[in-house]
């Protein structure tokens, strides 16, 4: 699930959006804006704040291509912007308490752009929630854009052992959370199969 | 539950994010954004949590000559009073159709203008007043800014937004605005009454739009340009 093209594509239109092509800064602009909107919309939950990141991404992408070195690691760059920008995204929303996500749910069971199943899937955005930003963007990269740990380590500026422990630990606390709401849930679904009790009138 | 099942799940939701996409014309208004000074966009792409920003598909271009004096924050249009700190123009929105995100002490919102069930909606959030261009595009920004902005031209575009599959453009126009046309390559020209200062209307791209014009009450051109650059 990486993004479209390979990396020299993307190198390619590096060049000549810096040469002033205005089609090689739309291709751009939208590979920035989509890396951006799909990393957020994973991590984050929030589909309105994920567009937001992906303009913020793709803006600032477009602002600062001069000073981007290697144009053959354009992705790992727009990675980097992204994963700063989510990170910014979250502290600017706040400290995230179940409630938002459950907003989000709700709105995501709305928007046609989702399946309907994602909307479902309550518990996974409960479960991203509790993670810390870190582990948030480290799963989505892996997930959405599919990268490998030593992709994922350039992207956030951290060693891939980092990058192994915090995806492990992520996974570990989904699947705990998992679990718990899975025994909840068959908890419930034994109470509900088991008989009602004999009321007195029936008794009589 | 095991390890498949919430790797599944996590699949599953980088799937459905991988399915968002972004539209030609948003594509083009980011790369017109990030052409222009960090300063002139900063403002309206500020919006605040609840919706999307200004760039997310509207092009914001001025026509014309000005007809008022910002300064004062009046354009002679039904917007005055609310750029100079009132309630909104249009029609009050009921509690049930204020979006969630919208709490209820920031006070009035309003329906400024509507077409196709897509709604230009106005209301005011701390020192800023909002617009909101249908059901997930909006902006905020100090009444000074749109005072000086709306006070450059006869009408102000936003537009167009893409909800489903059909196009809307959106407008404030002063008084000297009266309807608004549609002309296409093909079939008939569309007009649409301005409403409380602004418009909404429904672009029908299978027909081409060519050119949008303001008119004054007697139908006479005041203002032209395109439904998509302004």
């Amino acid at each position: 699930m990486r993004l479209d093209g390979a990396d020299n594509q993307a190198a390619s239109q590096v060049r000549l959006a810096l040469g002033g092509d205005r089609a090689a800064e739309e291709w751009l602009a939208r590979r920035a804006y989509e890396a951006g909107l799909r990393l957020a919309s994973f991590s984050l939950g929030d589909r309105e704040l994920a567009q937001d990141v992906g303009q913020e991404v793709a803006i600032r992408v477009l602002r600062s291509l001069p000073k981007l070195r290697e144009a053959e690691r354009f992705d790992a760059w727009v990675y980097r912007i992204c994963a700063a920008e989510i990170k910014r995204a979250a502290s600017r929303r706040g400290r995230q308490s179940w409630q938002p996500y459950e907003e989000a749910a709700s709105a995501l069971r709305e928007d046609p752009l989702f399946p309907q199943r994602l909307g479902e899937r309550d518990w996974l955005l409960r479960g991203l929630a509790g993670l810390s930003d870190r582990q948030r963007i480290v799963v989505g990269l892996r997930y959405v854009h599919d990268l490998d740990d030593r992709e994922i380590a350039a992207a956030i500026g951290a060693r891939r052992g980092t990058v192994r422990s915090l995806l492990s630990r992520a996974l570990a606390q989904l699947r705990q959370q998992a679990a718990q709401i899975a025994e909840t849930e068959d908890a419930e679904s034994r109470a509900q199969a088991r008989p009602a009790p004999k009321t007195k009138l029936e008794a009589v | 539950m095991n390890r498949d099942f919430v790797e599944a799940a996590l699949t599953e939701r980088a799937a459905a994010a991988n399915g968002l996409t972004v539209g030609d014309e948003q594509v083009r208004q980011l790369v017109w954004d990030a052409r222009r000074p960090a300063a002139a966009t900063s403002q309206p792409r500020r919006v605040r949590r609840g919706r999307m920003s200004l760039a997310t598909g509207f092009a914001c271009l001025l026509l014309g000559g000005v007809i008022a004096s910002a300064a004062t924050g009046t354009i002679g249009s039904a917007l005055d009073p609310f750029l100079g700190g009132g309630d909104p123009p249009g029609t009050p929105l009921a509690v049930s159709e204020r979006p969630t995100w919208l709490d209820p002490a920031y006070g009035e919102a309003t329906v400024i203008a509507s077409a196709g069930g897509v709604r230009l909606m106005a209301y005011r959030q701390g020192g800023d007043i909002c617009f909101q261009y249908g059901s997930s595009v909006g902006e905020c920004a100090t009444p000074s800014y749109y005072a000086e902005e709306m006070s450059k031209s006869s009408w102000l575009l936003r537009g167009p937004t893409s909800p489903g599959d059909k196009k809307f453009q959106f407008g404030f126009v002063d008084d000297s605005i009266a309807s608004v046309r549609v002309e296409y390559g093909v079939g008939p020209a569309t007009e649409t009454a301005t409403e409380n200062g602004g418009f909404v209307v429904e672009l029908d791209e299978s027909r081409q739009p060519e050119r949008l014009v303001g008119l004054d009450a007697s139908g006479a051109e005041v203002i032209s340009g395109s439904p998509y650059t302004g």
